[in-house]
C-alpha cells in the first residue's frame, strides 16, 4: 500500500472514529439521563436524542472504524512501532496494545449491544453495555491520538 | 433458537476466547508483515509478527460457537452479566500489558 493511501485510510479512520464518538456519547447520555418532555438548553439537547435510532449507526461506524484501522495496522507495525515505539517509547506501545484489546472486546460486545437495543425491557443491559461501548470508543480515540502524536504513520 | 440467547452467547464466549488467546499459550495464528505470510502454531520469540489478527480470529470463532450454544439455551442468562465479564477481561488484558510501562 502506498504512503498516500495509508494516510488517506488513517484520516478516514479518524473521521469514522469521531462520528462514532458522537453517536455513542449521545446514546450513553440518553440512557443514563433521559429527557422527558420539552426542554431547552445545550445539556437537554445533548441527552434528548432518540437513542434507539443510534444503535445501527454505532454498529456500522464501529465496524468501519475497526476495518480502516486494521488496514493501516500492518504499515503501523512495520514502520512506527517496530522501528521507533518498541525501541524508544515503550509506554506508547503498551497503550496501543491496550487499544487493540479494547477494540476486540468492543467488537465482541456488538451482538449483545444490538440485542439489548432491540429489547425495550433490557434497560440495565442497555445502560451497562452502551456505557462500555462509549468508554471503549473514547479510550481508543484518545490513545490513537496520543500514539499518533508520539510517532504516526 | 433464541436470538437474544445467541447474542448473549456470542458476546460472552467471544470475550472469553479473545482473552484466552492473549493470556494463555494457545497455538498462535500469526501474520508476518515483512513476507506477507500467514502461519499457525509456530511461535519464534523475537520475530516480528502480527498476532492481533489471530487473536481476533479466535474471538470470531468463539463468537460463532457461543451463538450456537447460546441459541440453544432454554433460558438466556441476564444481560447484567455481560458488562462485568467484559470489564474483567479488559482489566486482565490491561494488566498483561503493564510490562510496557516499567
Amino acid at each position: 500500500m502506498s504512503y498516500v493511501a495509508t494516510v488517506v485510510v488513517l484520516v478516514l479512520h479518524g473521521v469514522s472514529a469521531m462520528l462514532l464518538i458522537g453517536a455513542v456519547t449521545h446514546q450513553a447520555l440518553a440512557v443514563w439521563a433521559p429527557v422527558h418532555g420539552v426542554h431547552e438548553g445545550w445539556w437537554s439537547a445533548l441527552r434528548g436524542v432518540h437513542a434507539q435510532r443510534y444503535a445501527t449507526a454505532v454498529v456500522v461506524l464501529f465496524l468501519a472504524t475497526m476495518a480502516l484501522g486494521a488496514i493501516d495496522y500492518v504499515p503501523f507495525r512495520i514502520g512506527a512501532r517496530e522501528q521507533y515505539l518498541d525501541v524508544h517509547v515503550h509506554w506508547a506501545t503498551g497503550l496501543f496494545e491496550i487499544k487493540e484489546h479494547t477494540a476486540a472486546l468492543v467488537l465482541a460486545l456488538l451482538p449483545a449491544y444490538w440485542a439489548v437495543w432491540r429489547n425495550v425491557e433490557a434497560v440495565r443491559g442497555r445502560r451497562s453495555i452502551t456505557t462500555l461501548l462509549a468508554f471503549g470508543a473514547w479510550w481508543n480515540f484518545v490513545v490513537g491520538h496520543i500514539v499518533n502524536n508520539v510517532r504516526g504513520l | 433458537m433464541s436470538r437474544a440467547g445467541a447474542a448473549w452467547g456470542a458476546t460472552v464466549i467471544a470475550i472469553a476466547a479473545y482473552t484466552a488467546a492473549v493470556l494463555l499459550p494457545l497455538p498462535p495464528l500469526q501474520y508476518l508483515p515483512h513476507t506477507s505470510v500467514w502461519r499457525y502454531g509456530i511461535d519464534h520469540p523475537g520475530e516480528v509478527v502480527v498476532r492481533w489478527f489471530g487473536f481476533v480470529a479466535y474471538a470470531f470463532a468463539g463468537g460463532v460457537a457461543g451463538a450456537l450454544l447460546g441459541g440453544a439455551l432454554v433460558r438466556r442468562p441476564p444481560w447484567a452479566l455481560v458488562a462485568p465479564a467484559a470489564l474483567l477481561a479488559w482489566l486482565a488484558l490491561a494488566a498483561h500489558e503493564l510490562k510496557w510501562f516499567r
